[in-house]
Formats: structure tokens, sequence, C-alpha cells
């Protein structure tokens, strides 16, 4: 599988992105509401979530996809209005890598970076934060979480 | 008269394969189709030509040995029903026996999964995000079930290939004559 865009979190003000999928439970109980198109095979998922804390909850404030038409769909258009939703489901820890690249995997999310920062959420409430350093990187070493090829696929609705 | 035999034999072997392939053949997929193209890149010509040779190789195949063929379609599809009626139902849900909590009627379940947040902007509902599915959960209820709240702790291998759950998951089950027969999974870390 080719390496997959991550969600992203907003946390602490800073932008980060998150190799976990908090959405995915939520999705697999509302099928019908989540027709989405797969557009490219650097997210079979079908969609890029944006998330935040706030006040030690977890929330998905923003959602971009499409549907197997082609059209755009929103966070609104899938939780029927809602600006932003309380991901009270969610158990589990969330990683999110900082820093320069130390190892690409051309897979999933499993290339390694300097720094990881765990998340542990119980219930959607933010529970514990600890922080893994993996190494230095090289200079010139990329920066940040990144994807080094994927491919583009039409979809039905595609004109 | 052998003449008459080779034309029956034959007959037989091309509706055979035919049947075969009718009952069997699935065109590819975009999905497939791409995922290929990914792990693959784009396909040589060599490739294509096998891959096209592929089906009208085996109808010919199965024309001159159609006796064996029908009898491995028979000792597969004995093999299959022999091994689904060997499976244990129970070995379906993430839900099993041991990670049973407490036995607990719809209203206290649907009391405690009230769910409260910072924004005030959760549905007042039980379940809330989740209230559709635990609405259409309850239809699967018949008389004399029991509803058990169960919790499954983190890495503990789980379903029918024994995959270690990534975290802790919680839920309620149906128990129907002191088996699971339904489980709905309210917590958890993927898509269950």
């Amino acid at each position: 599988m080719t390496a997959q865009v991550t969600e992203e979190l907003l946390y602490k003000n800073q932008r980060l992105s998150m190799c976990d999928e908090p959405l995915a439970l939520w999705i697999s109980k509302n099928k019908t509401k989540c027709n989405f198109g797969i557009t490219s095979s650097a997210c079979w998922r079908g969609y890029v979530g944006t998330w935040q804390v706030i006040d030690n909850h977890l929330y998905l404030i923003e959602l971009s996809a499409v549907s197997q038409n082609g059209d755009s769909l929103s966070l609104s258009d899938v939780f029927d209005g809602q600006e932003k939703v309380f991901a009270h489901w969610f158990n589990g820890e969330v990683r999110c890598p900082e820093g320069k690249l130390l190892n690409y995997v051309h897979g999933g999310y499993a290339s390694t970076y300097e720094k990881d920062i765990f998340l542990t959420f119980k219930k959607g409430v933010l529970v514990s934060e600890r922080t893994h350093v993996n190494g230095v990187g090289e200079s010139g070493s990329p920066e940040g979480y990144g994807i080094s090829a994927f491919t583009v696929m039409p979809i039905s609705g595609d004109k | 008269m052998m003449l008459n035999a080779l034309y029956s034999y034959i007959t037989i072997g091309l509706v055979t394969a035919i049947s075969m392939f009718l009952t069997s053949y699935r065109p590819k997929s975009e999905f497939g189709k791409a995922i290929d193209e990914v792990l693959y890149g784009k396909r040589s010509w060599h490739y294509k030509l096998r891959e096209a040779m592929v089906i009208p190789g085996a109808i010919v195949l199965i024309v001159l040995v159609w006796p064996i063929a029908l009898w491995m379609l028979a000792a597969d599809r004995l093999k299959s029903r022999a091994q689904t009626q060997q499976k244990n139902p129970e070995e379906l849900f993430a839900a099993q026996q041991e990670f049973l909590k407490e036995k607990l009627t719809i209203e206290q379940i649907e009391v405690r999964e009230l769910y409260q947040d910072p924004l005030r902007i959760t549905p007042n509902l039980p379940f809330g995000h989740l209230n559709t599915a635990w609405v259409e959960f309850k239809l699967q209820l018949q008389n004399g079930d029991e509803l058990w709240s169960f919790v499954i702790p983190q890495n503990q291998p789980m379903g029918l290939h024994a995959l270690p759950s990534n975290a802790a998951m919680a839920g309620y089950a149906i128990i129907r004559n002191k088996k699971i027969a339904g489980e709905f999974v309210c917590e958890a870390n993927g898509d269950y």
C-alpha cells in the first residue's frame, strides 16, 4: 500500500500530522453516509479530517472528501449540518510525527521521523501525552511528514 | 460408436466449462486494477498475454479432463461446507464471554451513554453521534435476549484471525441462549 496522507491535528497552537484515523469507528457504523470516492492511492480511506483538541476533548472540525459522483463533501454534509463533532467514540493513542525524516517507508504510516508525539484519548477525552525521540535526522533530510509518490485515480463523476 | 462417445465427452466438457465460467468469473474491479498498478506498475506485454490466456486455457483444460474438474469442485464445496459448520458463530464477534462485565437493561444503558462535551454540541441522545447505529442494533433484540456490557483490553487477540486490539474497546453484547449473538462497539480505535 502506498504511504498514506495523514489526518491533521491542531494541538497547542501547532498543526500536526496525525498517523491515525479516529473517524474509522463512526464510518463503520454509518456506511451509507460515507460512500466516499477514492481519488488517490495515497488516501484509500477517501477523506482527510482536521481535528482539534479543545478543553482536552477531541473534535473533528473539518472534513474533505468527495462522493462517488465527484461532488465535494464537507463535515456538515456528512454530519447533518454540524460544524464540529466531538469524537466520544474514540479510544486509543494517536501518533503525530515531527522533525526530519529518518526512514522512508512507502506504505501506510510506516515512515519514521525524529520525534513522535503520542496523545492518548479515552472516550474522546485526552488522558495523557508523551514524546518519544527516535533519533536525529541527517542534514538535508526532508522536514515533516511527506509522501514520495502516488497514483491519482479518476472517479465516475470526473468531467 | 467411438466417435459418438468422444462427441458426448466433449459436449459435457464444454457445458461444464461454460457453466463453471459463468458461475465463478468476476471481472477485475477498478479498485483491483488500481492496486495492481500501484504495486507492480505497468505490466509487460508478455504478462498481459499470459493473463489473457488464463481463461481460454482453463476452458480447454476443463473440456479435456472435466471429470477431474467436477471432482475437484465437489471436494471444494464439501470442504467449505464442513468448515462453515465447524465455525463457532461467537468467533465472529470482538466481544467474547470473558470480556462480559454487567447485565443491563436498555434503559440503564441509554442513561449511562449520554455524553457531555465542553462545546455542548453532541446530540443529547443515547450514544450521541452513534445513536442511529444503536437504534438499528436494538432491532436485533429478540424475546429472552440479555444485554451485557463488555470491555476488551488493549492488545487482546480477538476475532477469527486473533488480531490484537490496538486500544481498549467497549460496547454491548446481545446474549441469546447464553451465547453472544450480536455486539455494538461504541468505543474503539478502528472500524468494528
